[in-house]
Protein backbone atom coordinates (compact mmCIF):
# COMPACT_ATOMS: atom_id res chain seq x y z
CA UNK A 1 0.00 0.00 0.00
CA UNK A 2 1.29 3.46 -0.76
CA UNK A 3 2.02 6.05 1.11
CA UNK A 4 -0.19 9.40 1.54
CA UNK A 5 2.96 11.22 -0.33
CA UNK A 6 3.04 8.29 -2.61
CA UNK A 7 -0.46 8.81 -3.65
CA UNK A 8 -0.54 12.78 -3.78
CA UNK A 9 2.57 12.00 -5.91
CA UNK A 10 0.50 9.94 -8.02
CA UNK A 11 -2.51 11.75 -8.38
CA UNK A 12 -0.53 14.77 -9.16
CA UNK A 13 0.81 12.52 -12.50
CA UNK A 14 -2.79 11.51 -13.10
CA UNK A 15 -3.74 15.16 -13.53
CA UNK A 16 -0.96 15.45 -15.63
CA UNK A 17 -1.81 12.58 -18.03
CA UNK A 18 0.44 10.15 -17.09
CA UNK A 19 -0.35 6.91 -17.38
CA UNK A 20 1.63 5.79 -14.02
CA UNK A 21 -0.01 8.50 -12.30
CA UNK A 22 -3.45 6.36 -13.02
CA UNK A 23 -1.27 3.01 -12.43
CA UNK A 24 -0.47 3.99 -8.97
CA UNK A 25 -3.73 4.83 -8.07
CA UNK A 26 -5.65 2.07 -9.32
CA UNK A 27 -3.03 -0.73 -8.30
CA UNK A 28 -3.75 0.84 -4.33
CA UNK A 29 -7.41 1.60 -4.41
CA UNK A 30 -9.00 -0.75 -7.09
CA UNK A 31 -9.05 -3.54 -4.59
CA UNK A 32 -10.89 -1.89 -1.76
CA UNK A 33 -13.50 -0.73 -4.59
CA UNK A 34 -14.23 -3.91 -5.75
CA UNK A 35 -14.62 -5.23 -2.24
CA UNK A 36 -16.50 -2.39 -1.41
CA UNK A 37 -18.59 -2.61 -4.92
CA UNK A 38 -19.33 -7.20 -4.35
CA UNK A 39 -21.28 -6.00 -1.60
CA UNK A 40 -23.10 -3.24 -3.31
CA UNK A 41 -23.68 -4.18 -6.31
CA UNK A 42 -22.96 -8.03 -6.02
CA UNK A 43 -22.31 -9.53 -9.39
CA UNK A 44 -22.20 -5.95 -11.23
CA UNK A 45 -19.36 -5.14 -8.87
CA UNK A 46 -16.80 -5.15 -11.85
CA UNK A 47 -19.17 -3.38 -14.56
CA UNK A 48 -19.64 -0.79 -11.78
CA UNK A 49 -15.85 -0.65 -10.64
CA UNK A 50 -14.93 0.24 -13.86
CA UNK A 51 -17.70 2.95 -14.70
CA UNK A 52 -16.27 3.97 -11.04
CA UNK A 53 -12.25 4.19 -12.78
CA UNK A 54 -13.45 5.96 -15.81
CA UNK A 55 -15.53 8.84 -14.24
CA UNK A 56 -12.55 9.08 -11.71
CA UNK A 57 -10.61 9.74 -14.80
CA UNK A 58 -12.93 12.00 -16.42
CA UNK A 59 -13.77 14.30 -13.73
CA UNK A 60 -10.30 14.47 -12.32
CA UNK A 61 -9.34 17.81 -13.64
CA UNK A 62 -12.58 18.85 -11.23
CA UNK A 63 -11.42 17.51 -8.17
CA UNK A 64 -9.60 19.32 -5.64
CA UNK A 65 -7.91 17.82 -2.70
CA UNK A 66 -4.96 15.45 -1.51
CA UNK A 67 -5.07 11.76 -0.87
CA UNK A 68 -7.45 12.10 1.61
CA UNK A 69 -10.01 13.50 0.01
CA UNK A 70 -9.42 11.31 -3.12
CA UNK A 71 -10.35 8.09 -1.58
CA UNK A 72 -13.97 9.96 -0.25
CA UNK A 73 -14.66 11.38 -3.71
CA UNK A 74 -13.84 7.70 -4.99
CA UNK A 75 -16.27 6.14 -3.16
CA UNK A 76 -18.52 8.42 -3.58
CA UNK A 77 -18.45 7.60 -7.06
CA UNK A 78 -18.32 4.43 -6.39
CA UNK A 79 -21.57 3.87 -4.51
CA UNK A 80 -23.62 5.72 -7.46
CA UNK A 81 -22.38 3.92 -10.07
CA UNK A 82 -22.77 0.58 -7.77
CA UNK A 83 -26.54 1.78 -7.53
CA UNK A 84 -26.68 2.43 -10.88
CA UNK A 85 -25.50 -1.06 -12.34
CA UNK A 86 -28.01 -3.07 -9.52
CA UNK A 87 -30.75 -1.24 -11.51
CA UNK A 88 -29.65 -1.74 -14.02
CA UNK A 89 -28.71 -5.17 -13.68
CA UNK A 90 -32.59 -5.82 -12.73
CA UNK A 91 -33.66 -4.30 -15.89
CA UNK A 92 -31.69 -6.90 -17.82
CA UNK A 93 -33.00 -10.19 -15.12
CA UNK A 94 -36.78 -8.70 -16.53
CA UNK A 95 -35.20 -9.39 -19.92
CA UNK A 96 -33.79 -13.19 -19.99
CA UNK A 97 -32.79 -12.99 -23.88
CA UNK A 98 -30.29 -11.52 -22.45
CA UNK A 99 -29.22 -13.48 -19.67
CA UNK A 100 -25.68 -15.61 -20.40
CA UNK A 101 -25.04 -18.49 -19.49
CA UNK A 102 -21.74 -19.07 -17.04
CA UNK A 103 -18.40 -20.26 -18.91
CA UNK A 104 -16.82 -23.02 -16.42
CA UNK A 105 -13.93 -21.36 -14.91
CA UNK A 106 -10.21 -22.20 -16.04
CA UNK A 107 -7.75 -22.73 -14.27
CA UNK A 108 -6.21 -19.43 -13.16
CA UNK A 109 -9.84 -18.85 -12.02
CA UNK A 110 -9.88 -21.44 -9.85
CA UNK A 111 -6.88 -20.65 -8.35
CA UNK A 112 -7.71 -17.19 -8.01
CA UNK A 113 -10.74 -18.51 -6.35
CA UNK A 114 -8.60 -20.27 -3.23
CA UNK A 115 -6.37 -17.15 -3.20
CA UNK A 116 -8.91 -15.12 -2.74
CA UNK A 117 -11.64 -17.21 -1.07
CA UNK A 118 -11.94 -16.78 2.63
CA UNK A 119 -11.75 -12.80 1.70
CA UNK A 120 -15.43 -13.44 -0.90
CA UNK A 121 -16.73 -15.74 2.81
CA UNK A 122 -16.09 -12.46 4.79
CA UNK A 123 -17.69 -10.85 1.78
CA UNK A 124 -20.54 -12.78 1.83
CA UNK A 125 -21.03 -12.67 5.29
CA UNK A 126 -20.63 -8.71 4.95
CA UNK A 127 -23.62 -8.97 2.69
CA UNK A 128 -25.77 -10.51 5.18
CA UNK A 129 -26.26 -7.59 7.15
CA UNK A 130 -28.72 -4.73 6.76
CA UNK A 131 -27.38 -2.44 3.81
CA UNK A 132 -26.69 0.89 6.12
CA UNK A 133 -24.43 -1.77 8.53
CA UNK A 134 -22.71 -3.48 5.73
CA UNK A 135 -21.77 -0.43 3.99
CA UNK A 136 -20.66 1.70 7.45
CA UNK A 137 -18.93 -1.43 7.66
CA UNK A 138 -17.46 -1.65 4.49
CA UNK A 139 -16.26 1.97 3.67
CA UNK A 140 -14.76 2.29 7.70
CA UNK A 141 -12.31 -1.48 7.46
CA UNK A 142 -11.87 -1.72 4.02
CA UNK A 143 -11.93 1.73 2.19
CA UNK A 144 -10.12 3.26 5.13
CA UNK A 145 -12.81 6.02 5.07
CA UNK A 146 -12.85 8.02 8.63
CA UNK A 147 -16.29 8.55 10.16
CA UNK A 148 -16.42 12.20 8.37
CA UNK A 149 -15.90 10.67 5.17
CA UNK A 150 -18.28 7.76 5.70
CA UNK A 151 -21.28 10.04 6.63
CA UNK A 152 -20.66 12.30 3.77
CA UNK A 153 -20.54 8.66 1.18
CA UNK A 154 -23.99 7.50 2.71
CA UNK A 155 -25.18 10.88 3.20
CA UNK A 156 -25.90 10.42 7.20
CA UNK A 157 -25.21 12.17 10.26
CA UNK A 158 -22.00 10.83 11.91
CA UNK A 159 -23.50 9.42 14.72
CA UNK A 160 -25.75 7.49 12.37
CA UNK A 161 -22.68 6.14 10.91
CA UNK A 162 -20.76 5.23 13.79
CA UNK A 163 -23.91 3.67 15.20
CA UNK A 164 -24.39 1.69 12.02
CA UNK A 165 -20.43 0.30 12.02
CA UNK A 166 -21.23 -0.90 15.58
CA UNK A 167 -24.34 -2.72 15.67
CA UNK A 168 -22.52 -4.49 11.82
CA UNK A 169 -19.42 -5.70 13.50
CA UNK A 170 -21.68 -6.48 16.67
CA UNK A 171 -23.68 -9.05 14.36
CA UNK A 172 -20.42 -10.33 12.68
CA UNK A 173 -19.53 -11.02 16.44
CA UNK A 174 -22.64 -13.23 17.01
CA UNK A 175 -22.79 -14.70 13.49
CA UNK A 176 -22.79 -18.39 13.47
CA UNK A 177 -20.74 -18.79 10.32
CA UNK A 178 -17.66 -16.44 11.93
CA UNK A 179 -18.19 -18.10 15.76
CA UNK A 180 -17.56 -21.94 13.69
CA UNK A 181 -14.53 -20.34 12.06
CA UNK A 182 -13.19 -18.94 14.97
CA UNK A 183 -13.24 -22.05 17.02
CA UNK A 184 -11.90 -24.38 13.54
CA UNK A 185 -9.04 -21.27 13.88
CA UNK A 186 -8.27 -21.92 17.02
CA UNK A 187 -8.36 -25.77 17.07
CA UNK A 188 -6.52 -25.79 14.31
CA UNK A 189 -3.89 -23.86 15.63
CA UNK A 190 -3.84 -25.00 19.26
CA UNK B 1 -18.93 -25.07 26.03
CA UNK B 2 -16.02 -22.88 24.18
CA UNK B 3 -18.73 -21.52 22.05
CA UNK B 4 -21.19 -20.83 24.65
CA UNK B 5 -17.99 -18.57 26.54
CA UNK B 6 -17.59 -16.88 23.16
CA UNK B 7 -21.09 -15.69 23.25
CA UNK B 8 -21.15 -14.83 26.50
CA UNK B 9 -17.80 -12.94 26.05
CA UNK B 10 -19.12 -11.57 22.51
CA UNK B 11 -22.62 -10.16 24.35
CA UNK B 12 -20.28 -8.65 27.56
CA UNK B 13 -18.29 -6.70 25.10
CA UNK B 14 -20.88 -5.80 22.60
CA UNK B 15 -23.04 -3.79 24.95
CA UNK B 16 -24.70 -0.64 23.53
CA UNK B 17 -24.22 2.65 23.89
CA UNK B 18 -20.75 4.66 23.72
CA UNK B 19 -18.73 1.75 25.30
CA UNK B 20 -19.90 -0.42 22.20
CA UNK B 21 -18.72 2.55 19.18
CA UNK B 22 -15.43 3.25 20.99
CA UNK B 23 -14.71 -0.58 20.72
CA UNK B 24 -15.94 -0.54 17.08
CA UNK B 25 -13.92 2.01 16.25
CA UNK B 26 -10.80 0.02 17.85
CA UNK B 27 -11.57 -2.81 15.94
CA UNK B 28 -12.02 -0.63 12.78
CA UNK B 29 -8.55 0.83 13.32
CA UNK B 30 -7.45 -2.61 13.53
CA UNK B 31 -7.40 -3.37 16.94
CA UNK B 32 -7.73 -7.03 17.68
CA UNK B 33 -11.39 -8.26 19.84
CA UNK B 34 -9.66 -11.05 21.55
CA UNK B 35 -9.70 -14.51 22.16
CA UNK B 36 -13.04 -14.41 22.75
CA UNK B 37 -13.68 -12.93 18.98
CA UNK B 38 -11.74 -14.48 16.56
CA UNK B 39 -13.75 -15.15 14.38
CA UNK B 40 -14.34 -11.39 14.09
CA UNK B 41 -10.72 -10.77 13.84
CA UNK B 42 -10.32 -13.59 11.11
CA UNK B 43 -13.30 -11.86 9.44
CA UNK B 44 -12.23 -8.10 9.25
CA UNK B 45 -8.28 -9.52 8.24
CA UNK B 46 -9.69 -11.21 5.76
CA UNK B 47 -11.46 -8.37 4.56
CA UNK B 48 -8.38 -6.46 4.72
CA UNK B 49 -6.62 -8.93 2.71
CA UNK B 50 -3.64 -8.07 0.32
CA UNK B 51 -4.93 -7.97 -3.06
CA UNK B 52 -5.83 -10.89 -5.67
CA UNK B 53 -4.00 -11.42 -8.37
CA UNK B 54 -7.47 -11.61 -10.00
CA UNK B 55 -8.00 -8.29 -8.13
CA UNK B 56 -5.47 -6.47 -9.95
CA UNK B 57 -5.55 -8.06 -13.42
CA UNK B 58 -5.32 -5.64 -16.57
CA UNK B 59 -3.51 -2.92 -14.31
CA UNK B 60 -1.33 -1.85 -17.51
CA UNK B 61 -4.68 -1.91 -19.89
CA UNK B 62 -6.89 0.04 -17.00
CA UNK B 63 -3.98 3.20 -16.79
CA UNK B 64 -3.86 3.18 -20.73
CA UNK B 65 -7.80 3.49 -21.09
CA UNK B 66 -7.82 5.87 -17.63
CA UNK B 67 -5.21 8.18 -19.35
CA UNK B 68 -6.96 8.46 -22.60
CA UNK B 69 -10.41 8.91 -20.43
CA UNK B 70 -8.34 11.83 -18.65
CA UNK B 71 -7.44 13.22 -22.06
CA UNK B 72 -10.90 13.03 -24.40
CA UNK B 73 -12.51 14.70 -21.05
CA UNK B 74 -10.28 17.41 -21.14
CA UNK B 75 -10.43 17.92 -24.70
CA UNK B 76 -14.08 17.83 -25.05
CA UNK B 77 -15.61 18.06 -21.73
CA UNK B 78 -14.09 20.52 -19.79
CA UNK B 79 -16.79 23.27 -21.14
CA UNK B 80 -19.83 21.11 -20.37
CA UNK B 81 -18.56 22.01 -16.18
CA UNK B 82 -17.29 25.47 -16.67
CA UNK B 83 -18.71 26.98 -19.32
CA UNK B 84 -21.36 29.09 -16.49
CA UNK B 85 -20.16 32.55 -18.11
CA UNK B 86 -20.46 35.08 -14.74
CA UNK B 87 -22.83 38.18 -15.65
CA UNK B 88 -22.99 40.79 -13.52
CA UNK B 89 -26.76 41.74 -11.84
CA UNK B 90 -26.26 45.17 -13.86
CA UNK B 91 -25.77 44.29 -17.30
CA UNK B 92 -28.34 41.34 -16.76
CA UNK B 93 -30.89 43.74 -15.94
CA UNK B 94 -29.72 46.45 -18.87
CA UNK B 95 -29.96 43.64 -21.06
CA UNK B 96 -33.70 42.08 -19.88
CA UNK B 97 -34.49 46.09 -19.92
CA UNK B 98 -33.50 46.46 -23.68
CA UNK B 99 -35.01 43.26 -24.52
CA UNK B 100 -38.18 44.10 -23.05
CA UNK B 101 -38.52 47.49 -24.27
CA UNK B 102 -37.86 46.36 -28.13
CA UNK B 103 -40.68 43.87 -27.57
CA UNK B 104 -43.08 46.37 -26.64
CA UNK B 105 -41.92 49.01 -29.20
CA UNK B 106 -42.33 46.11 -31.90
CA UNK B 107 -45.32 45.13 -30.79
CA UNK B 108 -46.56 48.51 -30.25
CA UNK B 109 -45.06 49.25 -33.70
CA UNK B 110 -46.75 46.87 -35.10
CA UNK B 111 -50.51 47.72 -34.06
CA UNK B 112 -49.59 51.40 -35.11
CA UNK B 113 -48.61 49.99 -38.56
CA UNK B 114 -51.78 47.69 -38.64
CA UNK B 115 -54.09 50.88 -37.65
CA UNK B 116 -52.89 53.71 -40.04
CA UNK B 117 -52.84 50.05 -42.80
CA UNK B 118 -49.31 50.26 -43.22
CA UNK B 119 -48.97 46.78 -43.02
CA UNK B 120 -48.24 44.11 -46.00
CA UNK B 121 -51.30 43.28 -47.42
CA UNK B 122 -51.24 39.32 -45.76
CA UNK B 123 -50.54 40.39 -42.47
CA UNK B 124 -52.81 43.79 -42.53
CA UNK B 125 -55.72 41.33 -43.97
CA UNK B 126 -55.33 39.09 -40.64
CA UNK B 127 -54.89 42.36 -38.57
CA UNK B 128 -58.00 43.66 -40.14
CA UNK B 129 -59.75 40.57 -39.60
CA UNK B 130 -58.36 40.07 -36.02
CA UNK B 131 -58.75 43.96 -34.82
CA UNK B 132 -61.41 45.16 -36.78
CA UNK B 133 -63.49 46.69 -33.88
CA UNK B 134 -60.45 48.64 -32.76
CA UNK B 135 -60.42 50.38 -36.61
CA UNK B 136 -57.67 48.36 -38.31
CA UNK B 137 -58.49 48.49 -41.86
CA UNK B 138 -58.40 45.78 -44.21
CA UNK B 139 -54.94 45.96 -46.97
CA UNK B 140 -55.10 48.44 -49.31
CA UNK B 141 -54.22 46.91 -52.29
CA UNK B 142 -54.71 49.42 -55.42
CA UNK B 143 -53.35 52.21 -54.12
CA UNK B 144 -50.00 50.82 -52.95
CA UNK B 145 -49.57 49.80 -56.23
CA UNK B 146 -49.04 53.38 -57.90
CA UNK B 147 -47.89 54.69 -54.71
CA UNK B 148 -48.13 58.30 -53.82
CA UNK B 149 -49.92 59.06 -57.13
CA UNK B 150 -53.90 58.88 -55.90
CA UNK B 151 -53.45 61.48 -53.28
CA UNK B 152 -51.12 63.96 -55.80
CA UNK B 153 -53.44 63.73 -58.44
CA UNK B 154 -56.34 63.94 -56.43
CA UNK B 155 -59.61 63.31 -58.68
CA UNK B 156 -57.43 62.51 -61.82
CA UNK B 157 -59.69 59.70 -63.87
CA UNK B 158 -56.85 57.03 -64.17
CA UNK B 159 -56.14 56.32 -60.48
CA UNK B 160 -60.21 56.28 -59.35
CA UNK B 161 -60.93 54.25 -62.14
CA UNK B 162 -59.00 51.26 -60.78
CA UNK B 163 -60.51 50.33 -57.68
CA UNK B 164 -63.87 50.91 -58.82
CA UNK B 165 -65.37 47.18 -59.82
CA UNK B 166 -66.52 48.62 -62.67
CA UNK B 167 -62.81 49.39 -63.98
CA UNK B 168 -61.34 46.73 -65.81
CA UNK B 169 -59.48 43.46 -64.79
CA UNK B 170 -56.23 44.73 -66.65
CA UNK B 171 -54.22 46.92 -63.89
CA UNK B 172 -54.47 43.91 -61.36
CA UNK B 173 -51.87 41.52 -62.09
CA UNK B 174 -52.39 38.86 -60.66
CA UNK B 175 -55.37 36.13 -62.42
CA UNK B 176 -57.15 34.92 -59.71
CA UNK B 177 -57.73 38.01 -58.00
CA UNK B 178 -59.58 40.19 -60.53
CA UNK B 179 -62.65 40.94 -58.98
CA UNK B 180 -61.08 40.82 -55.39
CA UNK B 181 -59.14 43.72 -54.79
CA UNK B 182 -61.36 46.45 -56.05
CA UNK B 183 -64.05 45.22 -53.24
CA UNK B 184 -61.64 44.72 -50.81
CA UNK B 185 -60.33 48.32 -51.26
CA UNK B 186 -64.04 49.25 -51.42
CA UNK B 187 -64.65 47.55 -48.88
CA UNK B 188 -61.99 48.98 -46.68
CA UNK B 189 -62.87 52.46 -47.38
CA UNK B 190 -66.50 52.10 -46.75
CA UNK B 191 -65.96 50.67 -43.14
CA UNK B 192 -63.74 53.03 -42.27
CA UNK B 193 -65.83 55.97 -43.49
CA UNK B 194 -69.53 53.81 -41.96
CA UNK B 195 -67.03 53.59 -38.48
CA UNK B 196 -65.87 57.47 -38.84
CA UNK B 197 -69.40 58.16 -39.32
CA UNK B 198 -70.59 56.46 -36.39
CA UNK B 199 -68.43 58.00 -34.13
CA UNK B 200 -65.45 56.02 -34.37
CA UNK B 201 -62.23 56.16 -35.49
CA UNK B 202 -61.64 59.47 -38.14
CA UNK B 203 -60.73 58.23 -41.23
CA UNK B 204 -57.54 58.97 -43.12
CA UNK B 205 -57.84 62.00 -45.37
CA UNK B 206 -56.27 60.55 -48.23
CA UNK B 207 -58.68 57.63 -47.97
CA UNK B 208 -61.42 59.50 -47.93
CA UNK B 209 -60.67 61.34 -50.32
CA UNK B 210 -60.09 58.43 -52.79
CA UNK B 211 -63.48 56.54 -51.77
CA UNK B 212 -65.38 60.24 -52.75
CA UNK B 213 -63.82 60.05 -55.79
CA UNK B 214 -64.65 56.37 -57.03
CA UNK B 215 -68.28 56.99 -55.45
CA UNK B 216 -68.26 59.96 -57.53
CA UNK B 217 -68.29 62.83 -55.04
CA UNK B 218 -68.64 63.15 -51.50
CA UNK B 219 -72.54 63.02 -51.34
CA UNK B 220 -72.37 60.14 -53.09
CA UNK B 221 -70.11 58.12 -50.73
CA UNK B 222 -73.64 56.74 -48.34
CA UNK B 223 -75.46 55.65 -51.87
CA UNK B 224 -72.19 53.97 -52.80
CA UNK B 225 -71.35 52.30 -49.45
CA UNK B 226 -74.35 50.83 -49.30
CA UNK B 227 -74.35 49.38 -52.81
CA UNK B 228 -71.00 48.06 -52.08
CA UNK B 229 -72.73 45.94 -49.41
CA UNK B 230 -70.64 47.40 -46.66
CA UNK B 231 -72.31 47.85 -42.97
CA UNK B 232 -70.95 48.30 -39.30
CA UNK B 233 -72.26 46.83 -36.78
CA UNK B 234 -73.40 49.29 -33.96
CA UNK B 235 -72.41 47.80 -31.33
CA UNK B 236 -68.93 47.46 -32.64
CA UNK B 237 -68.82 51.43 -32.84
CA UNK B 238 -70.62 53.13 -29.73
CA UNK B 239 -71.37 56.91 -30.40
CA UNK B 240 -68.59 58.43 -28.87
CA UNK B 241 -68.35 57.11 -25.40
CA UNK B 242 -65.27 59.03 -23.82
CA UNK B 243 -62.61 56.86 -23.23
CA UNK B 244 -62.99 54.40 -25.84
CA UNK B 245 -63.28 56.50 -28.40
CA UNK B 246 -60.05 58.46 -27.60
CA UNK B 247 -58.67 54.78 -27.45
CA UNK B 248 -59.55 54.44 -30.84
CA UNK B 249 -58.41 57.33 -32.26
CA UNK B 250 -54.94 57.38 -31.28
CA UNK B 251 -53.70 54.90 -34.24
CA UNK B 252 -55.34 57.42 -36.53
CA UNK B 253 -53.37 61.04 -35.65
CA UNK B 254 -50.94 60.12 -38.49
CA UNK B 255 -54.13 60.28 -40.87
CA UNK B 256 -55.63 64.28 -39.86
CA UNK B 257 -51.89 65.80 -39.73
CA UNK B 258 -51.16 64.63 -43.17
Amino acid sequence: MPTDDELAAALAAARRGDERGFAVLWRALHPAVLRYLRVVAAEAAEDAASETWLQVARDLDRFTGGPGEFRGWLFRIARHRGIDEVRRAGRRREDPAEEVPPGTPGRDAADEAIEGAETTWALGRIATLPADQAEAVMLRVVAGLDVAQTAQVLGKRRGAVRIATMRGLRRLALDPQVRDRAVKETSEGV
Amino acid sequence: MRLADALLHAMRTWRAGRSGQDEADRLVAGGRSGPGDAGLDHLLDALRAPATTGELRGEREMAAVLAAEHRSAALYERPKGRVRVQVPRATRTIVVSVATGLAVLSVGGTAVAAGTGALPAGLQQRAHRLFSALGVPAPRTGPTATGPTPGDRGSAASPTSKPTPTALPTPTPPATATVAPPTAQVVAWCTAWLTAENGGKPMNGRDRKDLAAAAGGADEVADFCARSGVSVAPTTTPAKPGRGSTHRATPSHPGPKK
